[in-house]
């Protein structure tokens, strides 16, 4: 599917600034979009851009269903999340040293209002009309592997070029980072989901 | 005035997201909750429990809550709870017979404000 270059940026720049008041209204904690981009990129690149940095990394992800398929992506450090956990509870930082089922389902939480906030401004901008699947948590391994399995293979042509949100939102306070990413592209979306446990 | 002693069905797949409703609602004064976390398990609760209100999600496993809402009409006393706010999907539920739409994330007020006013009119 082809878009506006302009239309995608206008969409793009409206978007970051409406997750950036959905997470500060969520955490209650002032929030920053450090980095905002979207870009046409060949698949190698984009499947570089999401793949998470070694170490304990949160990945939550969810499919798009309807209107354009792909998928959103929200990663995190552990210990980005366990504070942000902390304050979606409305409790002191450092109170949560392991994530539980309903901190998990806080995070989970996290990604559907965030990339709604994107999706409901990508409507309203750019005229697309997206759908959003049920949340799913997966390990970093787990996604570093279909991220690899993708990149052996032979992804040159015109048709694998993708479009990418990339929008990095800081609570400085807390100095929590996290990474949301909606990457237009069905084959990944189909792969990622099914490499989870569909009860996770 | 809002009866406060109604019983609400809280149907959302997300836990936290249960939670923090019932907080909010009982700072508001609602004590008596049942929660389902599938549109499946809602409408089920729904005829096994008879709420009177019900704060209904979008995107939930087996069943979405429009299809929820569908089977269920206007009768359900239905408040959808939402983080999807395209006009369309709004337009779409109400409609379908919903009381109003809340798009998350919320203020607790507005919350309060829109299950006060809806309970008022049962």
């Amino acid at each position: 599917m082809k878009f506006d270059p302009a239309d995608l940026k206008t969409a793009a720049d409206i978007g970051s600034k409406k997750v950036a008041e959905a997470f500060t209204r969520l955490a209650g904690s002032p929030v920053m979009v450090t980095v905002s981009k979207i870009d046409t990129v060949p698949i190698k690149e984009a499947l570089v851009r999401i793949n998470p940095p070694q170490g304990q990394v949160i990945v939550v992800y969810a499919q798009l269903l309807s209107g354009v398929k792909g998928t959103s992506l929200l990663t995190l450090e552990r210990e980005s999340a366990l504070k942000l956990v902390d304050l979606l509870n409305q409790q002191p930082v450092g109170t949560t040293g392991i994530l539980k089922d309903i901190d998990r389902s806080a995070i989970k939480e996290t990604l559907n209002i965030l990339s709604n906030s994107y999706m409901n401004a990508l409507a309203k901008e750019a005229g697309i009309e997206l759908g959003l699947a049920v949340p799913r948590m997966i390990t970093s391994g787990r996604l570093t592997d279909v991220v690899g399995e993708m990149m052996t293979r032979d992804l040159s042509t015109e048709d694998d070029q993708v479009v990418i949100f990339e929008t990095t939102l800081t609570i400085t306070a807390y100095k929590i980072d996290t990474k949301l990413f909606i990457l237009f592209n069905e084959d990944f979306s189909g792969k990622i989901n099914e490499s989870v446990d569909p009860n996770v | 005035m809002a009866d406060k002693s109604i019983k609400i069905l809280l149907a959302d797949d997300s836990a936290f997201m249960r939670k923090v409703l019932m907080d909010i609602l009982k700072e508001a004064g609602y004590s008596n909750f049942v929660e389902c976390e599938d549109g499946n398990d809602c409408l089920s609760k729904f005829n096994s429990e008879k709420p009177d209100l019900l704060l209904l999600d979008v995107i939930m496993p087996n069943k979405s809550g429009l299809e929820v809402l569908k089977e269920l009409g206007a009768g359900a006393n239905a408040i959808m709870v939402s983080a999807v706010g395209q006009d369309q999907m709004i337009a779409e539920a109400k409609q379908g017979g919903a009381k109003d739409y809340i798009v998350k994330p919320f203020k607790r007020e507005e919350v309060i404000a829109i299950v006060d006013r809806v309970v008022s009119g049962i």
